[in-house]
């Protein structure tokens, strides 16, 4: 049998010499309507091609489209293909062809459909990330009716970030915190922060014995805070262990994650020694009228289950000439943030004028985030 | 011998396959060239409209701002009210205050300080350094600096206090009075911004 033959065609020459049985066998070979369900089952088991026919695919005379159609399959083949085309099809059809549905539901299944295909953020032409980006921006807005404006600035050439954290400032006030959920529209459901204080009772440094969950009046009497976060090493180890290449180091110094990209497998996780990265194990929720709408494809933009995120040193602002939301919400000016290749920079003038340390130096992973002290 | 060969080869492959180790930080920043430009950014539509002043007495490449003090003090310029020598404003000894019933002087010991350490009596309008030299609120940093020298050079170059808004030039601080209220520096203890476990 072919498969033209199960399809719901109308064969004209059939109509006119047998009826339009309908059932492939054509003229007169058919012979077994009316005969109940048995007959037509002994029918299509007793089929056999014409003899002497060519085989279609092997035909010059035909199209490819032919050829493919009316190749010899056996039925169970065919009923699988037939069964996926159908079940494929019928999705798009239902969305994009309905008469019934809206235009703006036939729109946002063509955008799901292409973001579905969408390549690696890094392998894109700078056409396809303006595409990407306004195609996320416009799906949000179908979605929720909010308009919000997804940028795809690439790194600023003469740049590399660097951030210092005054341990003797630090009170433990956690405004940091909020600032950062409030900017990079954290999941608040799962409470997703990418920044932890931790609180150190004074003459250790021990971060197994430190305090990260606190709450009660700060500074509290005999302790001192230490903030950790995404330090942007320059050797990153959870780069390395990606295996889809869905995060890595732009040239500015920020470890960026394509969302779109990432397969969830959470390696990078487990190979940074810094717990700086986070997991969205469900659907993020952010309540509409909390979504920062000033927003970057590797920064702050809406995330989905099943991925992994990080702080980008607020990506959206810093390559702006902003400072990251967290150095503008800390009340005790423990945060700074710069260029570290400006010699006139005040990151630079910590680096060169402050005894200051990094955490874990030993790996050799460089993080680009130092600790001072007055 | 096969063996070993096919093992180097897989080797080689592994080795070359990794990520290129970056030199250390430092000495990226050392083949920095300067002047850097920022690539062009400018912080200063992130600033805001808030008048700012020129900070002077520090060394030419530490030129810098820092927001004015003045437009913000609400009772300011002092002489609205200051019209007479203080002395005949003052209420009666051990009285009721007549002003300033939010300020008490909680900044040194009596023997160190007091109103006048700073302020000009005869010319409220001003502060006053401690060899009686005329300074501007809003270059009020000069008078603080006098004590607190190391945190008035940390704050000169970055490392004390707090720029607004931006990274990237101009740069433009919040001055000490901004953060501390000077008759009392001491920050209070306080409830942390968020609570409860983090993900």
């Amino acid at each position: 049998m072919t498969l033209k033959g199960l399809l719901p065609v109308i064969q004209p020459g059939a109509e006119t010499r047998g009826g339009g049985c309908g059932c492939g066998g054509g003229g007169g070979r058919c012979g077994g309507h009316g005969d109940g369900g048995l007959d037509r089952v002994r029918h299509l088991a007793a089929e056999t091609p014409p003899p002497n026919a060519l085989d279609p695919a092997d035909d010059p005379h035909l199209s490819g489209f032919r050829q493919l159609l009316e190749r010899e399959v056996d039925r169970r083949t065919a009923l699988g293909m037939m069964a996926t085309g159908l079940l494929a099809g019928l999705g798009l059809f239902q969305t994009a062809c309905n008469p019934l549905a809206s235009a703006e539901s036939r729109e946002r299944a063509v955008l799901d459909w292409q973001e579905y295909f969408q390549g690696n953020f890094r392998l894109m032409t700078d056409t396809e990330k303006s595409d990407t980006v306004h195609r996320l921006e416009r799906l949000h807005e179908l979605r929720t009716g909010q308009r919000i404006e997804v940028s795809a600035t690439g790194a600023r050439p003469g740049v590399l970030y660097g951030y210092a954290f005054n341990i003797s400032k630090c009170r433990g006030y956690m405004d940091c915190i909020r600032g950062c959920v409030k900017e990079n529209n954290q999941d608040r459901r799962t409470g997703i922060q990418y920044i932890r204080i931790h609180e150190h009772k004074k003459g250790q440094m021990d971060f197994g014995h430190a305090e990260d969950d606190f709450f009660h009046e700060v500074p509290a009497a005999g302790h001192f805070y230490i903030g950790t976060q995404c330090f942007h090493c320059q050797n990153p180890p959870c780069v390395d262990v990606c295996p889809v290449k869905a995060t890595w180091m732009e040239p500015d110094g920020i470890v960026v994650v394509d969302y779109n990209w990432c397969i969830g497998c959470r390696y990078c996780i487990a190979a940074c020694p810094y717990d700086a990265r986070r997991f969205n194990w469900s659907e993020p929720v952010v309540p509409a009228d909390e979504v920062n709408p000033d927003q970057h494809y590797l920064g702050n933009r809406l995330r989905k289950r099943g991925v992994v995120e990080k702080c980008t040193f607020c990506i959206q602002r810093s390559r702006e000439g902003r400072n990251p939301a967290c150095v503008e919400a800390c009340p005790t000016g423990a945060r700074v943030f710069g260029n570290l290749l400006d010699p006139d920079s005040e990151i630079r003038w910590v680096l060169a004028n402050k005894k200051v340390f990094r955490l874990k130096e030993d790996l050799g992973t460089e993080p680009k985030f130092w600790y001072y002290m007055d | 011998m096969r063996a070993a060969l096919l093992v180097a080869a897989a080797l080689l492959l592994a080795a070359c396959q990794q990520e290129p180790v970056s030199p250390p930080v430092l000495k990226i920043i050392e083949h920095a060239e300067a002047p850097n430009s920022n690539a062009g950014l400018s912080s200063e539509r992130f600033i805001g409209a808030g008048a700012r002043v020129e900070v002077t007495g520090y060394p030419d490449h530490l030129r810098f701002h820092a927001l004015a003090r003045t437009p913000v003090i609400e009772k300011y310029p002092c002489t609205t009210c200051h019209t007479m020598p203080i002395e005949r404003m003052r209420g009666a000894a051990g009285g009721p205050r007549r002003a300033h019933w939010d300020v008490t002087l909680d900044h040194a010991p009596p023997a160190v300080m007091s109103c006048a350490t700073c302020h000009a009596l005869d010319a409220p309008d001003r502060l006053r350094t401690l060899e009686h030299r005329p300074v501007d609120f809003d270059h009020a940093y000069q008078v603080c600096a006098q004590c607190h020298s190391r945190q008035a050079s940390d704050w000169a170059a970055g490392a004390h206090g707090k720029r607004v808004a931006g990274w990237a030039p101009p740069r433009v601080v919040y001055a000490c009075a901004q953060c501390h209220n000077p008759h009392h520096p001491r920050w209070d203890t306080r409830w942390p911004a968020v609570g409860g476990r983090p993900q």
